[in-house]
């Protein structure tokens, strides 16, 4: 459904009086993973990782510095504005924070009908109904603003006005990040339905391990722009190879108190910023297997069995 | 160690506003102990945050508060501003969610600091710019005399939080309150954050009211646990007991929808959702959204009833509360 190869989205910053130093901050570097029909890739990472970056840059909403993403095998990037707009409807988008997201002046009606207007659809009423329906809220919600609307009707109202055109691929944002554990087990669930009922396929990016594991199938762990490891779930958080994503797994606080004491590997500092990433490997500096080769070169990016992928020096 | 240092009984809270009165603490019953880690946990618009609040008195005039805060014998509700001026800060810290907005974005660390040390001790300049270096090095900060010299944004998140907590116990308290101390921090640097806060009670032996969302958070850190659903405290346990054996209904269906990174179960989504506070269901406040609901539910409240040792819950299908009319 989805491939995406070598993407860069490099930041230009601009410092100094006359602006003459020129900063470069690559948010996204070399990222390359694919998502196949019906599927949900996750893509998961801190603060600063280049995520949410690499999902924008893929719907073309930021212009890409380099590499190829290929959308049912047609590389979009290589489109002119008038070709992207026909293939566009075909992709959708849900943000984080479904209040900002959702212009407050319009009614319900409106945010939903304006995709279907922009493409010149018909019988906006019968089908906004539907859509409504679909995610969960009822006819009464159409004419309301959404700050008469709770955070989860409102991711509800984002979700519908992502479906309005019948998206193959939904970047899903950190959809549930601003909504209550019990509100976003319902829109979770609403999402995988949705996803077995037309076969959607989601780019899903997350800081949230527990919400990765619950709707992926594969998983994409980021640090500072680069994709560290990538494989199934289930072996990617059973069995991580990375020392980052051991580090990131053992860092999650466990819902049981029978698995307090555990101390687990504390990792030092915090993320360095983006705008000077340590040279060689990037993690580095914070990593306690670190030998003389990760600081000087830059580990590949290696298949260690079918599927499974990992950027470390400990498996080359 | 099981001497009490805070005891709430019966803590009613209104906000008088526009729309009417909001009825956002309906008779909240509490301890914390000397020496222990109690959480507060519940979702947003529960009343976890402005419990604390109400604690030290940062409530804003449109409040009416009623009940009992005693902290150390003393109820906190008849002390005068004055008193109160000095419990807050120094007997009762308190460390805030986001700490980026909590620093003053226009002084230095150093400035800071010593202005929150030299109001509570009475030293000189010189002497808590030195205890202020120490407090940076008991909170594990690498080169305080750099960490006193910058401005906040010169500093992570993780580093921000530090020195609040740091601030927070130049004064040694008894009591810390810390109202989502690491939701703004991501999770590798929650966990030291965490760890910290751990050590550092171990060492000065103060009581920690920790104020979190995060069930797995509650399981790692806390001794005890009150459960809060619209306004009122639900069940209470210790950590064990709570998570292997939980009563309340709601206590059940919260942790039925936390996503397990380890394994992918079903999650099971309560009915419905909060309730407004202006005009909440009468009795059980969780009723509407109840599979086990009877008929005492929407007309009693229910009170909190100890069930085994150290086990509280409040829910008409437990102890007395069973047949309370019919």
């Amino acid at each position: 459904m989805l491939v995406v190869e070598g993407l860069k989205k490099y930041f230009f910053i601009r410092k100094g009086i006359f602006k003459k130093k020129t900063l470069v901050l690559k948010a996204v570097d070399d990222v390359s993973f694919r998502v196949e029909r019906g599927e949900t890739f996750g893509l998961v990472g801190e603060s600063g990782s280049g995520k949410t970056t690499a999902g924008r840059t893929i719907l073309r909403l930021y212009e890409p510095t380099a590499g190829k993403v290929l959308f049912k095998g047609v590389d979009i990037f290589k489109l002119s504005k008038e070709e992207f707009r026909k293939i566009r409807p075909k992709m959708g988008i849900i943000y984080q924070d479904p209040y900002s997201s959702l212009n407050p002046r319009m009614t319900v009606f409106d945010i939903i009908a304006e995709p279907l207007r922009e493409y010149g659809c018909q019988k906006l009423e019968e089908r906004i109904i539907k859509l409504l329906k679909d995610v969960g809220l009822g006819e009464e919600h159409a004419r309301r603003y959404p700050d008469e609307l709770s955070g989860g009707q409102c991711q509800r109202v984002a979700i519908a006005r992502a479906l309005a055109l019948d998206p193959e691929l939904i970047v899903l944002d950190e959809p549930t990040s601003a909504l209550d554990v019990s509100v976003q087990a319902q829109v979770l669930n609403l999402l995988e339905e949705l996803q077995k009922e037309r076969g959607i396929s989601y780019l899903f990016i997350s800081h949230d391990l527990g919400v990765i594991r619950y709707l992926s199938r594969r998983v994409g762990v980021m640090y500072l722009g680069k994709l560290m490891e990538e494989g199934d779930v289930e072996s990617v958080l059973g069995d991580p190879l990375h020392p980052y994503t051991r580090i990131l797994i053992e860092s999650i606080p466990i819902p049981d108190p029978g698995t307090r004491g555990k101390k687990g590997a504390v990792v030092a500092g915090e993320i360095p910023s983006p705008l000077n990433p340590p040279p060689g490997c990037r993690f580095h500096p914070r990593c306690s297997y670190a030998k003389e080769i990760c600081a000087k070169e830059e580990p590949p990016w290696v298949e260690v069995s079918p599927g499974r992928f990992v950027r470390c020096h400990l498996y080359t | 160690m099981s001497g009490i240092l805070l005891s709430i009984k019966d803590l009613y809270l209104n906000f008088r506003t526009f729309w009417g009165v909001s009825k956002v603490l309906n008779g909240v019953d509490f301890d914390i102990r000397e020496g222990e880690v109690f959480g507060l946990v519940g979702e947003t618009g529960c009343g976890k945050s402005v419990t604390a609040m109400s604690i030290l008195r940062l409530l804003p005039s449109s409040a009416d508060i009623s009940g009992e805060v005693i902290f150390k014998g003393e109820n906190l509700l008849l002390k005068s501003d004055e008193e109160m001026r000095k419990i807050r800060g120094k007997k009762i810290s308190m460390v805030f969610q986001d700490p980026m907005t909590s620093l003053n974005p226009l002084f230095r660390i150093g400035e800071q600091m010593v202005d929150v040390i030299t109001t509570h001790l009475s030293i000189e300049r010189e002497e808590a710019l030195g205890k202020a270096r120490e407090l940076l090095r008991s909170v594990k900060l690498p080169d305080p005399d750099r960490v006193l010299s910058s401005y906040p944004h010169e500093l992570s998140g993780g580093m921000r939080q530090r020195i609040m907590i740091a601030m927070a116990l130049s004064s040694n308290p008894s009591l810390l309150i810390a109202d989502e101390p690491t939701t703004a921090l991501d999770v590798t640097v929650q966990k030291s954050v965490l760890e910290l806060m751990l050590e550092l009670k171990e060492k000065y032996g103060f009581s920690i009211l920790i104020i979190t969302h995060d069930l797995g958070v509650v399981a790692q850190i806390c001794d005890r646990v009150g459960v809060m659903y619209a306004g009122n405290i639900v069940e209470i346990a210790p950590v064990n007991l709570l998570f292997e054996k939980p009563l309340h209904p709601y206590t059940k269906g919260l942790l039925s929808v936390i996503p397990d990174p380890r394994t992918k179960r079903r999650l099971k989504p309560l009915r419905g959702s909060v309730p407004s506070l202006l005009n909440p269901p009468p009795g059980c406040r969780f009723h509407p959204r109840c599979d086990y609901v009877k008929a005492a539910c929407s007309r009693e409240k229910p009170s909190l009833l100890e069930i085994e040792s150290g086990h509280f819950v409040a829910c008409h299908l437990y102890g007395g509360n069973e047949n309370a009319c019919g």
